[in-house]
């Protein structure tokens, strides 16, 4: 937990009302993005952060101090806001699709840091962040939200596992086949360009 | 290069004139903000003095909402001295922000004065109102009843169901445990969380010094008399009973009475005379040793055989004396008389449901029922076995329930999204569900409903003071009756004619013919009802059965232009032991009109004759108070739908 974080926790758990705009402040951006990313409507974006601020508020009210200090805020707050956004959809649960039953430790699935790094790759080789974005949008959903969450996001492997409420080896499946089908779609890109 | 999720899309950084305040953080607008902690019913805190009573009154007038959303905040702030009606003015305010804020104001601020105000926030139209309320009932601690809250757990919007989970942890309330315990599989989340964190409040609870925990669950339970509890003699240590429901506690507390009636009685066996001489100089002996005076008191006590007799005949006499004594006052406090026939065995126990069941309907064969639980499932089962031949779970109320065939079930649903919904489940088909009839758009939540006899017309409220009539086979509006500010408690249809009687949550009750929309009688201004059910009705008039506040049932005859209100039973007599707040939670004519079962809070069910009121028999097969009670047609078997969460088959003892 860095210490951004734990200053806000730490202040949010001795007076939540007055530091509470502090948090609303600080992730009402980067929320926004990661919901306007998804609905790609302004007003649907704005209904969807209020209501997850204000579920957000009555949660640490409920939550005892200790477990404010411990909070990790950013991903507490895209798990509450991936709920709010399913129930706006109409989307109880992320659809499960492909094959899960792989163990946590298989090797292949363990992209990590270098793995964050390609997408930065493609970043560079794709010039245009926008173009990035518009080949995330063609993936699968279920590969789109996790390719998203954590490249986009920042969020870790485990944190995207906590948010959409799914089993840590389901998301590294779909993180490191999404990966593997946005290449396949960049090439095709390539080639078609060169073309 | 900033990292990609630093970076928001250049269309919506647009939107936001707001500078960067760090490396790749942008802060939100204020406008945003100000929305997020508008609505939320959050001024932003200033370090102004909080201003006077008078200002802080004018404040609450004020036309905008944001100055009366602070004015309430600075209420809250004030603390207990904060007048009250203020509060409980802005709790009931136009706008959701501030009533958010008073119901938060006064959960900071707990006081007593406040509760019944907060039990009626729980059924405001906003999610954010619902959840502070019931936050602020959790802090009200001894003084605030649970049966509010247990029905908020059930609320379709999460916050709520959370906020009255954490709330029943912050109570202790320990008969919750089973509600808690299915919320760890509830659907959302944080719902999931708050039962977690709530149990292990409970768990701290328990592991409270045994007296601790005992005052606890005392206060908890209004219906308990805890001086009597606590001045009890400790025949053994406080054990987990201490976590039952009310009903359960004060059987333990006549079982811990009988306990020590057996220890005396087991003393009386030992005094038996024809060895009382014998005993009387070993016990004498044996503490000679000890003392030369008791060693003299032996001596004399061998020396006089005779008058040691006699002493320990009256020993043995004082304590039959006090024996019968005991015995007496065990059985003139239990709840029934025990001459009468108890019942406490089930034919069938249904457990099929996850939280307190509402209602137990008989399919036309005596064969099937149908019940329904707070959480919305309805389940269809064999009445014989318990075999659960469908279940079909729904977000919104199940308000009531007709069979209009063996096969066949129809359920009224009150939506939260001010609609009413009527589906129909058929055993055996595939899919067993459709919805046959919806209102939507209603002006709120439809909180009863009622299936008349010919199982095609529903009349229900609409949430805000009118009552609507339904032929939904035809999808035919029959009658719309209009009541302003009116909430209803029951609608109860006559067995007889079709007549329509509406009892408000005010206490008026009315009949009205629901073709020629003439009201056929209403109860008198002086007088004020509870619940009601039919007794009898025709063209002439008609009689029913009510009860008022205080728990009398009275018996009210109208026609002709003439009416008459009789009281037919007092509460001291249903209650002969006088168990404190003892309430009836339901009552039910048997179809042949002879017995009337009255279900009571401490979860008895007696059985009275309907017409001199004497008690027959009392059922006490479950162990929280009964919310239904269903006749089968023949009037030989009864199905009752319990807060314990189980629906029972039994007959009379």
């Amino acid at each position: 937990m860095d210490s951004a974080n734990e200053t806000l926790a730490a202040l949010l758990a001795v007076n939540l009302d007055r530091h509470y705009e502090e948090l609303v402040s600080l992730y009402w951006q980067q929320l926004s993005v990661f919901v306007l990313r998804r609905t790609r409507h302004f007003q649907d974006t704005e209904d969807i952060i209020q209501e997850t601020f204000m579920r957000a508020y009555l949660a640490l009210e409920r939550y005892p101090g200790e477990r404010i200090e411990t909070l990790k805020i950013r991903p507490w707050l895209y798990k509450i806001a991936w709920s709010v956004y399913c129930n706006h959809i109409g989307r109880g649960k992320l659809p499960l699709i492909v094959p899960l039953e792989m163990p946590d430790d298989t090797p292949y699935l363990e992209p990590e840091e270098n793995a964050r790094m390609q997408p930065e790759e493609l970043y560079e080789q794709a010039e245009q962040r926008q173009e990035l974005e518009a080949l995330v949008e063609k993936l699968p959903a279920h590969y789109r939200d996790m390719v998203s969450l954590y490249y986009f996001e920042e969020l870790s492997q485990k944190e995207i596992a906590e948010v959409l409420n799914l089993p840590l080896g389901t998301v590294k499946v779909y993180i490191h086949r999404g990966i593997r089908l946005l290449r396949k779609l960049l090439a095709e890109q390539s080639n078609h360009k060169v073309g | 290069m900033l990292p990609l999720g630093k970076q928001p899309p250049s269309r919506y950084i647009q939107q936001s004139n707001e500078p960067a305040t760090q490396a790749g953080t942008v802060r939100a607008p204020s406008p945003a903000i100000n929305a997020i902690l508008g609505r939320l019913g959050l001024a932003r805190e200033s370090d102004e003095p909080e201003g006077n009573e008078a200002k802080l009154t004018r404040d609450l007038t004020d036309p905008s909402w944001t100055v009366r959303v602070e004015a309430t905040q600075r209420l809250g702030k004030i603390g207990k001295q904060a007048p009250l009606a203020l509060l409980l003015v802005a709790l009931s305010d136009q706008q959701d922000s501030v009533r958010a804020a008073a119901a938060r104001a006064l959960g900071r601020n707990p006081r007593p004065a406040a509760i019944s105000a907060l039990v009626k926030a729980l059924e405001d139209a906003v999610w954010v109102v619902r959840a502070e309320a019931a936050l602020a009932l959790g802090t009200m601690e001894e003084f605030a009843p649970l049966e509010p809250l247990l029905v908020a757990a059930h609320d379709p919007d999460a916050a709520v169901r959370a906020a009255a989970i954490t709330a029943l942890g912050e109570l202790g309330a320990a008969s919750a445990r089973e509600l808690l315990n299915a919320a760890l599989q509830d659907d959302d989340w944080s719902v999931r969380e708050a039962a977690t964190l709530a149990l292990a409040n409970l768990d701290e609870q328990a592991a409270l010094p045994p007296r601790h925990a005992l005052n606890r669950h005392l206060n908890g339970d209004p219906v308990q008399p805890q001086a009597t509890e606590t001045d009890l003699p400790q025949l053994s240590a406080p054990d987990s009973t201490s976590s039952l429901p009310p009903s359960a506690s004060f059987a333990r507390w006549l079982e811990r009475i009988e306990a020590f009636q057996e220890q005396l009685t087991a003393s009386e066996e030992l005094a038996d005379p024809a060895d009382a001489p014998a005993r009387t100089e070993t016990t004498s002996a044996s503490r000679s040793s000890a003392s030369s005076k008791r060693l003299h008191h032996a001596t004399v006590l061998r020396k006089w055989p005779l008058k040691l007799t006699h002493l320990a005949e009256g020993l043995l006499i004082a304590l039959l004396i006090v024996g019968l004594l005991i015995a007496w006052f065990v059985i003139a406090t239990r709840p029934s008389t025990p001459q009468r026939k108890v019942g406490s065995g089930a034919f069938t126990t249904y457990h099929g449901h996850m939280s307190s069941v509402t209602k137990a309907v008989w399919a036309p064969d005596g064969q099937t029922i149908a019940s329904a639980d707070t959480r919305g499932t309805v389940s269809i089962w064999q009445a014989g076995t318990g075999h659960t031949l469908l279940t079909y779970p729904q977000r919104g109320t199940a308000l009531a329930l007709i069979w209009n065939s063996s096969s066949t079930l129809l359920v009224a649903y009150g939506e939260p999204n001010r609609s009413l919904q009527v589906q129909e489940l058929t055993i055996g088909t595939t899919p067993p569900v459709q919805m046959i009839f919806q209102r939507t758009n209603l002006p709120g939540i439809p909180s009863v409903a009622a299936w008349s006899v010919n199982q095609q017309t529903l009349a229900f409220d609409t949430g805000e003071g009118s009552v609507e009539v339904w032929n939904v086979s035809a999808n035919l509006n029959l009658a719309t009756f209009q009541e302003p500010h009116t909430r209803y408690a029951e609608l109860l249809w006559s067995p007889d004619t079709p007549a329509l009687a509406m009892l408000s949550t005010t206490g008026q009750l009315q009949v009205w013919d629901i073709y020629t929309w003439q009201n056929i009688a209403s109860l008198a201004n002086n007088q004020s009802a509870t619940s009601a059910i039919w007794i009898s009705s025709s063209h002439d008039g008609g009689s029913m059965f009510f009860v008022t506040p205080d728990g009398t049932i009275m018996k009210w005859h109208y026609g002709q232009g003439s009416q008459a209100v009789t009281p037919f039973l007092t509460t001291q007599t249903y209650n002969a032991a006088n168990i404190n707040g003892l309430t009836l939670s339901d009552i039910a004519l048997s179809p042949d009109g002879i017995q009337l079962l009255l279900a009571t809070s401490d979860g008895s069910v007696q059985a009275r004759d309907a017409t001199s009121g004497n008690l027959i028999y009392l059922y006490q097969g479950h162990s929280a108070p009964v919310n239904d009670i269903e006749w089968s047609l023949d009037s030989r078997h009864i199905a009752t739908a319990s807060q314990d969460t189980t629906a029972q088959i039994w007959q009379e003892p």
